[in-house]
């Protein structure tokens, strides 16, 4: 005997149906059907076009944003700027994050670098992801004076540039120059600043000018990371330093935005940092402009604008946690 | 048609020996690079804009260099306000300049060549730090 009712899972109540309806019975369950389902409609019909009309705005936002990185000024009035190449967007450079956090006296902890194990980055885009990223890494332990790391973490960048021929920048004497100064900083920084432009230039005159922009997004990551993985201390200057960055990465969408498309890892790397630029929204600027004093004997201009940011602890964390994600992406590199 | 397409790709794509390292010479051993190498082929009144943000209660130095050693680059930053913070044309298009920033402020700079001198070329752009 068939054992289930009309009121089962739907499998049961239609096989229910078919092996029991008379004429009779049919009509009453298909009114008993049509009433229920009329009901259940009326009450998820608000719930539907709610998260209908969430699921549209989100979308628009995102359609937004990439719409932003991608278009190019088609206003006449712009028409005499020359964007060679969609080159023409800054990064901050990730030393300068790394000076930041030493500065927030925060102890050592080089647990949060990046491992020295290199052997998964089989791809260009993960090599020189990670190029960026050991970059940054390096300023880190170079402003705390770590000697043995600064070796150990100099080798590495030293074994990615060789494998990415980049051995025009990273050449024998600045080898020599960094591994002889190592434990002075500031001549690391320099030398290791001039050996990163080095490379970028190399990377654009030999058209890989995606591989540049991946050292830079590996760089402003990794440093993105490590301002926001140091501590659970949330003082205003973190909040501050990581909220100005809201430009620093529309500016370093614009520059990914042309490779989007090279392939599934770039796609990936752009996807996530357009979510990470939702995220992003949140955080408001707010700007006064105030004239800039020049003093032309020491050749120096002091600009006194007035910046200020908002952003609340829930999007911080968030932004915390999206640049985990994104760092977590390009560190653990591509399966064999 | 293709030879000056083929003079276009080539010299965009060529870096002149030696300018880098003289552009680098303004760093001296005080400023620290951003890593970034920014350039562009201008010609005529044509325009380079450069997008960046300088940091609060940092200093830095701009150098804008050209392909050639009489090259002279005129550039000038603005705010994303487009209101004027700099401009090397009122101190002789000096090829560097240092400005310090009191708050953290996204800036545009223009960069175009003086064409009373030439008419065409490639601009270089630096920019570095103070440690």
């Amino acid at each position: 005997m068939f054992m289930c009712s009309y009121q089962g899972n739907l499998p049961c109540r239609i096989t229910f149906f078919l092996l029991n309806c008379t004429k009779y019975t049919c009509k009453i369950i298909i009114m008993v059907y049509i009433k229920r389902c009329f009901i259940v409609l009326l009450m998820v019909l608000p719930f539907i076009l709610f998260f209908s009309s969430c699921k549209n705005g989100q979308k628009t936002k995102d359609d937004a944003i990439k719409q932003k990185v991608i278009t190019q000024s088609s206003d006449s009035s712009q028409s005499r700027i020359v964007k060679l190449n969609n080159k023409l967007f800054s990064v901050p450079s990730p030393y300068q994050a790394a000076i930041f956090i030493n500065e927030q006296e925060l102890p050592y902890n080089s647990e949060v670098l990046n491992d020295l194990q290199t052997s998964h980055y089989n791809s260009t885009f993960f090599r020189s992801a990670n190029l960026g990223v050991y970059g940054a890494d390096m300023a880190y332990i170079t402003l705390y004076e770590q000697s043995p790391d600064a070796m150990n973490y100099f080798s590495v960048i030293k074994g990615l540039a060789e494998k990415l021929q980049l051995m025009g920048a990273f050449n024998k004497s600045t080898i020599e120059r960094i591994e002889n100064n190592i434990g002075n900083q500031d001549s690391i920084l320099q030398i290791l600043g001039n050996t990163y432009r080095s490379a970028d230039g190399y990377f654009k005159d030999n058209d890989q000018e995606h591989l540049a922009c991946v050292v830079i997004s590996g760089g402003w990551i990794e440093s993105m990371y490590l301002m926001t993985h140091l501590g659970e201390k949330v003082n205003d200057a973190l909040i501050q330093r990581v909220g100005e960055n809201k430009i620093p990465l529309d500016n370093l969408l614009e520059l990914l935005a042309p490779y989007s498309n090279r392939d599934q890892d770039y796609e990936k790397l752009v996807g996530k940092l357009l979510n990470l630029a939702n995220i992003y929204e949140r955080v408001s600027i707010d700007y006064a402009y105030i004239k800039s004093e020049t003093d032309p004997d020491n050749k120096l201009t002091k600009v006194q604008t007035r910046t200020n940011v908002t952003m609340d602890k829930a999007t911080l964390h968030e932004i915390k946690k999206k640049i985990g994600e994104i760092r977590a992406f390009i560190v653990k590199g591509e399966a064999v | 048609m293709i030879i000056p397409l083929f003079f276009i790709v080539t010299l965009s794509s060529a870096q002149p020996a030696g300018i880098m390292e003289t552009c680098q010479n303004y760093f001296k051993d005080k400023y620290i690079s951003d890593g970034q190498q920014y350039r562009a082929l201008l010609a005529g009144e044509e325009v380079a804009e450069f997008h960046a943000t300088f940091y609060k209660d940092n200093r830095y130095r701009l150098v804008a260099c050209g392909a050639r050693d009489n090259q002279t680059i005129v550039f000038n930053v603005y705010d994303k306000e487009r209101n004027l913070l700099f401009s090397n044309k009122d101190y002789d298009n000096t090829p560097y300049w240092d400005l310090y920033f009191s708050s953290t402020t996204d800036c545009i700079i223009e960069a175009r060549l003086d064409t009373n001198i030439q008419s065409s070329g490639i601009v270089y752009l630096l920019i570095g730090f103070e440690h």
